[in-house]
């Protein structure tokens, strides 16, 4: 699978070529796959931003300015969140795009992130829910049915907004929710955190890798597919060459943790998409894996949602198949007597919600 | 150089309909495509002098305005897309105008940061420019139409665009968007004045844009010094008058009335206390628009302090 | 107790009676009175405490005593660490 962004994003001396026309199209492509702000990094990295067009230049370079925004006030919340969670005592450990960007690995340079994740013991998220609530986040407006959603369900309480500043938290006791089928010791996952900023956690680097894989391939977060795939490549690569020991655990240590399956998913897709190097015993294990799976279904889903949703990459049925892989993660997180009211009412909401903001662009258009 | 209004009607539309049209606005160029005739007679009307790109060259914003669905054309509604996708939601379409000068707005507003970004209509006379921040519903719109219409070149009435560390403004000219009553006070002031398509029932009110790209350098691009700052204020009952107001107020004001001033942190404030300091900053509160063109008039050749 | 600025912002000052403060930590903008501007000034230079703060800062106005001005001087800084602008230490 090749298109003109993971091209570029891989072998960025290739924008030196592009004409007018390519360089919008990239552009374009970037933008609405979330990683113009990571093209602008990579395009720097290799001396290559420089000799591009002011025209493209300045896009890139905008994108950068709301990714080095987004960390500086990552910085400025993990005081606060550092400082509530010491107050009862719990270790501040973040997952995802902030522990990315705190760590500053490969994968967290122009990072977009939305929110701020957090990984409490299950035993303390209420103590931690009541300090983030006395250093001022709060519990949004849910209905009764998302609040119990939530909490019953899901490995999150709702997510905690802090009004004055616009950040918001989402705090998960565990990597995947009590009624998916792998079942997680979140236990483990403490057991090796490993500091990544003054007095804050990450997870330890294989351990990150298998999440971002889980994450990806449990959250239904497809939209953003192709980012958390550039997610994993970057780890993988980063951590391979510095952990000596990194290939000969990062299997054991997925089977461990009872998510095999989405490990393997992560290290094909990532090699697929962009060539992400693989060592021949990972591609043999990866090979006995994937005949076990009904692959042919996966990957003409799958290819759709690691391509930009746009004219020159779009693949027939690419909104049925988004569609799909989003009931498909849903499917693997929650026994299915749970998922269907859970969709219907989802849709529903949706459609309602549509209808009383119907002048919902007011906003948008204004500002 | 081809401008838009040397196609002839039947080539716009082939272009619009067939995603071959890209205009140069300023410092941006947009590819707009659109099937719908309430968008070729906007353009037709209202672009006529705007310079028509080829396609090939590099494309800032992808626009476009369609309907979604077969269902779409049952309910009459169309959707704005942006880059292939949908920021906002679906849309009667009769409003369909308002929304793609909203979209094109909404493109500035969001995504460009190599500008420190403010919300504020911006006229120039003699190279001199001055600024209107803009307090939603302050009358900074009708003020710009009716400068626009008094000779003056309107160079936004939507965004000052300040290269970083400057005390300029870069030019991007489009229609001047006026609701409501002040599309009357406009249509009496100027029986010139050249209207675009109107828009019924948005949750603005009635709508409709102005051509104010009247002069002859309304598409020059070269930046322009900034000369004062003007914070506007319609009001039919106070008295009308032009005065000071504090500097450091109307540096926060103006900030917090930006797109991006945040988002730039530190290089945003370095910006705004550059032009602020090479600025004077005034109170406009008036209800006569003659007196507010002759008022401006003086300030802009010194006459008033 | 001391006060302390950790890494002193950037200013606006003309001569009015407000100043514009960018604070590099948080990258929030205030527009502060001249008054807490001067203090904030003079934190950014050292540490120090209430006392310390009021006898180098000129007093506003001859009738007030000292008492009066400690307290004000108390007040502002209340505010401006509510601000996150300052900090104890």
């Amino acid at each position: 699978m090749n298109h003109l962004l993971n091209g570029t994003l891989l072998t960025p001396e290739r924008a030196g070529e592009f004409n007018d026309r390519d360089l919008s199209i990239l552009v374009r492509h970037a933008r609405s796959c979330g990683l113009l702000a990571a093209l602008c990094v990579r395009l720097k990295q290799t001396n290559q931003f420089e000799g591009l067009p002011i025209e493209a230049q300045r896009h890139l370079h905008s994108a950068l300015v709301v990714a080095d925004k987004q960390a500086r006030d990552l910085k400025y919340e993990l005081k606060w969140i550092k400082r509530a969670l010491d107050s009862v005592n719990i270790k501040s450990v973040l997952l995802k795009g902030a522990a990315y960007i705190l760590a500053d690995l490969p994968s967290g340079r122009g990072r977009l992130i939305s929110d701020i994740d957090l990984l409490i013991p299950k035993s303390k998220i209420e103590d931690a829910e009541c300090a983030l609530k006395e250093f001022g986040w709060h519990n949004g407006e849910y209905s009764a049915y998302d609040e119990r959603y939530y909490r019953q369900w899901m490995h999150e309480i709702p997510p905690l907004g802090h009004p004055k500043r616009g950040s918001t938290i989402d705090v998960h006791h565990t990597i995947l929710p009590p009624t998916a089928a792998p079942n997680v010791d979140a236990n483990l996952l403490f057991a090796n955190t490993v500091e990544i900023g003054d007095g804050l956690y990450g997870l330890a680097p294989i351990d990150m890798v298998i999440h971002s894989a889980t994450h990806l391939f449990h959250e239904g977060e497809f939209h953003h597919g192709l980012r958390d795939l550039w997610d994993i490549d970057r780890m993988l690569r980063d951590f391979s060459a510095r952990i000596p020991t990194f290939w000969r655990e990062l299997a054991p240590r997925a089977e461990q943790l009872d998510l095999t399956d989405s490990l393997f998913h992560g290290l094909v897709y990532s090699n697929q998409v962009f060539s992400t190097p693989l060592p021949n015993h990972v591609v043999s294990q990866a090979s006995n894996w994937s005949r076990k799976l009904k692959k042919p279904m996966m990957n003409f889903l799958f290819k759709r949602a690691f391509s930009p949703d746009q004219p020159e990459t779009r693949w027939p049925l690419t909104d049925t198949a988004l569609n799909a892989l989003y009931v498909r993660s849903h499917y693997l997180r929650m026994p299915l007597r749970l998922l269907m009211p859970h969709l219907l009412r989802k849709a529903w909401t949706r459609r309602f919600q549509d209808k009383q903001t119907s002048e919902g662009i007011t906003n948008a258009a204004e500002a | 150089m081809i401008k838009l209004n040397q196609l002839s009607g039947l080539e716009r539309r082939r272009r619009l309909c067939n995603n071959k049209l890209a205009l140069r606005v300023g410092p941006f160029v947009y590819q707009v495509h659109s099937s719908l005739l309430e968008l070729d007679d906007g353009l037709g009307t209202l672009y006529g002098d705007f310079e028509v790109v080829d396609c090939d060259s590099f494309v800032d914003f992808t626009v476009s305005v369609k309907r979604a669905n077969p269902l779409s054309y049952l309910k009459g509604t169309a959707d704005f897309y942006f880059d292939h996708q949908r920021p906002f939601t679906t849309f009667n379409i009769k409003n369909a105008y308002a929304f793609f000068e909203w979209g094109l707005n909404w493109c500035i507003s969001v995504y460009p940061n190599e500008y420190l970004t403010l919300h504020a209509g911006v006229v120039a006379k003699e190279g001199r420019a001055t600024i209107f921040p803009g307090v939603p519903g302050a009358g900074k719109s009708t003020l710009c139409a009716a400068l626009g219409l008094a000779g003056w070149r309107v160079l936004s009435d939507e965004h000052a665009l300040i290269p970083p560390k400057t005390s300029t403004v870069v030019p991007v000219p489009r229609p001047v968007s006026l609701k409501n009553e002040s599309l009357e006070v406009i249509r009496r002031f100027s029986s010139g004045a050249v209207i675009g398509p109107p828009s019924g029932d948005t949750h603005k009110g009635r709508v409709a844009h102005l051509k104010s790209d009247l002069t002859a350098d309304a598409h020059e691009r070269n930046p322009l010094p900034v000369h004062s700052m003007v914070f506007p204020q319609y009001s039919p009952t106070d008295e009308q008058h032009l005065s000071r107001r504090s500097q450091t107020q109307s540096f926060v004001m103006a900030a917090f009335h930006s797109f991006n001033y945040s988002e730039l942190g530190m290089e945003g404030f370095l910006t705004m206390r550059t032009l602020i300091d090479a600025v004077r900053c005034y109170d406009l509160v008036y209800r006569d628009l003659d007196w507010a063109i002759d008022t401006m008039e003086k300030l802009n050749v010194g006459m008033l302090r | 107790m001391r006060w302390q600025v950790s890494k002193l912002g950037e200013f606006y000052d003309r001569d009015e009676d407000t100043i514009v403060y960018f604070d590099r930590a948080s990258g929030d903008t205030h527009l502060l009175s001249t008054f807490a501007g001067s203090l904030l000034q003079e934190l950014g230079e050292r540490t120090m405490t209430v006392e310390e703060l009021a006898s180098i800062l000129p007093k506003e106005a001859a009738a007030v005593d000292t008492d009066q001005f400690e307290q004000a001087v108390k007040a502002v800084l209340e505010d401006l660490s509510v601000l996150d602008i300052i900090e104890r230490c």
